[in-house]
């Protein structure tokens, strides 16, 4: 008995060992039937929603593998994107192709990527799309801002070689303005105002309107007090708040030319001061939501899907997808509907915007992957229009079909799915490693409603397109920006900012602007920009945009 | 000569006995074996990594290839601008923590003792260490809820009977200190007491009986009898606490963090994850963790050899 015993707690022993030892190891991955595997990895947080369910024998991989003999293992990633990034190059453990973002300039995600390539983690891939890429040549080009390829994509220091493969970029003949981003407000409250929206013009009338709305008494769909100002997560949407201090002449740059010729950076704007006590003032008058500096996506849809907001900032498919289920069928007179758009400093509702993309998705190959020719064999395809209407429609005769007007329509059951569960059969979950977008021509636009074209024409604005240098970019060069920037990071001056807002006085709310100013002065930003406007003098053939 | 000889045969002796031991203890050390294989490898092999702390991190040349800073990122913590301000906010949390939150474990372990009807006292006990077990994001997002200042119920209540203004306790920095000492105190609290309520249990009763004869009340032979006796773990506990002065519960304090009470609420630890280890300043915040346990232990050293010459009682 006791043997037996002392049998079994081996044995026991043994299966606990194996099982502990059996995570250990690489993962061999079997070429069988001649089939290549590479693993993906798609640094995106959140884009686990992709994930077909079949992995390995979805519509759209079985499609692939038969044309590029490759097959892809999807990885994903639920941290944040500079997290993963950090990670990934630290630990040395790479996949064989990733799926990152690269916002351009000072953006961590694009100082990361640089720093990796100038430090040979990620592969040059000039020789190898040369020889397989042929399709995705265009890409590393087309529909991109010049500034963007001149000083981020093909930075001098790659010494012309390409490391990252612009995707998802939609060329400007593809593009299409939706004009459905602004302010809406509870229609129920405009009337109940009797509110002439023609009134609206600046963000000193909107303050206006929102005491009007405060003094009302307003109710929710449950009752409870409406706020006058709401927020989404984390403060998104002040900014259609405090339009009119906002000086959008150009708005492209973190930096900017005064008056005298000289050259500052935004934050000291006067504009900057100015739009901090407007937006302290609603704070201190509860006018805004204090709690949207903070809340969850979560949070901030429960408010406004039960009315809890009578002005809310954001997309109107977004907030539509919030209520009509819920507001909008419990309180179909609480409908959300857009305000007009504020005038901005200038005076102007025009929205300038560059003429190319000023940082998109890229891919690119660890260096030392031994899949790299696979990698390209099968972007290569994936570029083609072919592959981007197999990505993000499946299969013709199966999934969609192409109209009478050229677009691909979606039948059968896939005519009915949303697109989360077409990602279950893999219909949009490789569409990251597509290259330029042709959404205008094979997206099927549906009849749009009347409410969504009465937004579209209350949002309307005129777009101006633009293309030079912007002079954010002649302030990299500088060996004194890391230094500065770790004092005035992004996150520092949301911080100060939001603290500003929240302050009890105006003094106060200026005193901490004026404290990280003169910390950045005292570190020696004003040589940053002396060296900008040497440049700018020295090469006045550049169009610079700010 | 012969000193030496007997000295070479003792020894020799010695590694004989404990050799035996081992031989006849043998099961026992194969327990031990995956611990001491787990420590030396997830424990011991990670420790060069804190020469990261004085090197300027490459990726392509890893820790030990990257080349050598020294103090580089020491000084440029101690000369940031907000570094007296991170120092002070986590000492006024983990030091509010030891003052009102390390008797409460304490007390609510004697308040429990006290009570005689044992399905009461199980019951009590369960329901006081369960909030243990719920995670900080699930504390905070039911507290953000309650105490929302937009229709929160403890607002409503605040507003309808006493006809207050709502009041942002969850955000505005005056609160935050009391609420992160409150939301600590109540999930915590009862774990806490598990250990003090053991070592009352150890505790001979005779000596109750004696001191009952001698007409001690409830309150004087706590006061006599039950503490001091658990002293010595009061003093473990405490002794403890103290290398973790320079570091607060990072998911706690991290998550109360909204941009109202930021200036009270950034501690060293949530400070070294945004700015450190997100933005990839690997030297940066290994240099902040050093710096956090060099100080810890210097702590706990001084307060173990006090606590020893005080009390006889130490961690060594």
């Amino acid at each position: 008995m006791k043997n037996m015993k002392k049998a079994v707690s081996l044995l026991l022993a043994g299966v606990l060992m194996g099982t502990v030892l059996a995570g250990c190891g690489e993962n061999q991955q079997a070429s069988g039937g001649g089939v290549e595997e590479i693993n993906v990895l798609s640094v995106w947080q959140g884009d686990s929603v992709r994930d077909p369910e079949d992995p390995d024998n979805n519509m759209v991989l079985k499609k692939i593998m038969e044309e590029t003999g490759v097959k892809i293992n999807l990885q994903f990633n639920n941290v944040t994107e500079i997290e993963r990034l950090n990670t990934m190059f630290a630990s040395g453990d790479f996949p064989d192709l990733v799926s990152a973002p690269m916002w351009g300039m000072d953006d961590s995600a694009t100082t990361i990527l640089k720093k990796a390539a100038k430090e040979e983690m990620i592969m040059p891939l000039n020789d190898l799309l040369d020889q397989y890429g042929e399709n995705i040549k265009p890409s590393l080009s087309e529909g991109l801002a010049s500034d963007f390829i001149k000083y981020d994509l093909e930075d001098e220091a790659f010494g012309g070689e390409h490391y990252f493969i612009p995707a998802n970029v939609t060329p400007l003949e593809q593009r299409v303005e939706d004009n459905l981003s602004g302010l809406f407000i509870r229609e129920d409250i405009l009337k109940a105002l009797n509110y002439d929206v023609s009134n609206l013009k600046t963000s000193e009338d909107l303050y206006e309107l929102m005491k009007q709305i405060d003094a009302g008494g307003f109710k929710d769909a449950n009752g409870g007090d409406v706020i006058a100002g709401g927020l989404l997560h984390s403060a998104n949407g002040i900014g259609e708040y405090h339009k009119s201090y906002t000086d959008a002449a150009g708005g492209f740059s973190g930096l900017y030319i005064k008056e005298d010729g000289s050259v500052s950076d935004d934050f000291y704007n006067p504009l900057l001061d100015q739009q901090t006590l407007f937006l302290r003032k609603l704070f201190s008058e509860n006018l805004l939501d204090i709690e949207g500096l903070s809340q969850t996506s979560a949070r901030a849809q429960e408010k406004i899907s039960t009315g809890k907001y009578a002005l809310v900032p954001g997309k109107y498919l977004d907030i539509y997808g919030y209520c009509k289920d819920t507001l909008y069928k419990t309180n179909p007179e609480m409908k959300y509907v857009a305000l007009p758009v504020l005038q901005n400093a200038n005076g102007n509702t025009n929205t300038y915007k560059l003429k190319g993309t000023g940082g998109c998705a890229v891919l690119f190959i660890p260096n030392g992957s031994e899949k790299a020719e696979a990698v390209i064999k099968v972007l290569n395809y994936l570029f083609t229009e072919e592959g981007y209407v197999l990505a993000n429609f499946g299969i013709e005769g199966e999934s969609y079909q192409i109209n009478e007007a050229g677009q691909a329509e979606f039948i059968g059951e896939y005519a009915d799915m949303d697109m989360s569960e077409r990602y279950k059969h893999g219909i949009g979950s490789y569409a990251r490693l597509t290259g330029l977008q042709y959404g205008k021509k094979y997206n099927k636009v549906e009849a749009i409603s009347a409410d969504q074209q009465a937004v579209q024409d209350t949002l309307k604005t005129e777009y101006i397109y633009e293309d030079g240098t912007r002079i954010s970019y002649l302030e990299l060069a500088n060996p004194k920006v890391e230094d500065i920037r770790s004092i005035k990071s992004n996150s520092r001056m949301t911080e100060v900012k939001q603290k500003a807002y929240c302050a009890a006085s105006d003094e106060e709310a200026l005193g901490y602007l004026n404290e990280l100013r003169q910390q950045v002065l005292d570190a020696g930003i004003e040589d940053l920009w002396r060296s900008v406007e040497e440049y700018m003098e020295a090469h006045p053939e550049e169009h610079y945009l700010y | 000569m012969q000193k030496a000889i007997n000295q070479k045969t003792n020894a020799l002796s010695r590694r004989h006995e404990i050799w035996k031991l081992v031989v006849r203890y043998k099961w026992l050390y194969l327990f031990l074996l995956p611990l001491i294989v787990h420590q030396i490898v997830f424990k011991y092999s990670c420790m060069y990594g804190v020469l990261l702390a004085f090197k300027d991190f490459k990726y392509n040349e890893g820790i030990l290839g990257s080349p050598w800073v020294g103090l580089k990122y020491f000084e440029q913590f101690v000369n940031q601008y907000n570094f007296w301000q991170l120092i002070g906010n986590t000492l006024r949390m983990t030091l509010s923590s030891l003052v009102f939150g390390f008797p409460t474990p304490i007390i609510l372990a004697l308040l429990i003792n006290e009570v005689h009807a044992r399905r009461t006292k199980k019951l009590v006990q369960t329901f006081t260490y369960l909030p243990h077990f719920v995670s900080w994001v699930v504390v905070i997002s039911i507290f953000n809820n309650l105490l929302s200042p937009n229709g929160g119920l403890v607002n409503e209540m605040l507003g309808k009977v006493f006809g207050m203004e709502p009041i942002y306790f969850m955000g505005e920095k005056k609160y935050f200190l009391v609420m992160y000492l409150l939301l600590g105190m109540w999930k915590e609290a009862g774990w806490g007491s598990i250990l003090y309520l053991a070592a009352i249990t150890g505790i001979d009763q005779e000596l109750y009986e004696a001191a009952e004869l001698d007409g001690a009340g409830r309150l004087r032979k706590v006061l006599s009898i039950t503490i001091p006796c658990i002293f010595p773990t009061i003093v473990i506990r405490l002794l403890l606490n103290m290398g973790g002065l320079m570091g607060v519960g990072f998911d706690q304090v991290y998550l109360m963090q909204t941009p109202t009470n930021l200036e009270v609420s950034e501690a060293i630890n949530t400070y070294t994850v945004k700015e450190g280890i997100r933005q990839g300043h690997y030297s940066f915040a290994t240099a902040v963790g050093l710096f956090q346990s060099v100080i810890g232990m210097m702590l706990m050293y001084i307060s173990n050899k006090v606590s020893r010459t005080l009390s006889e009682t130490s961690l060594w």
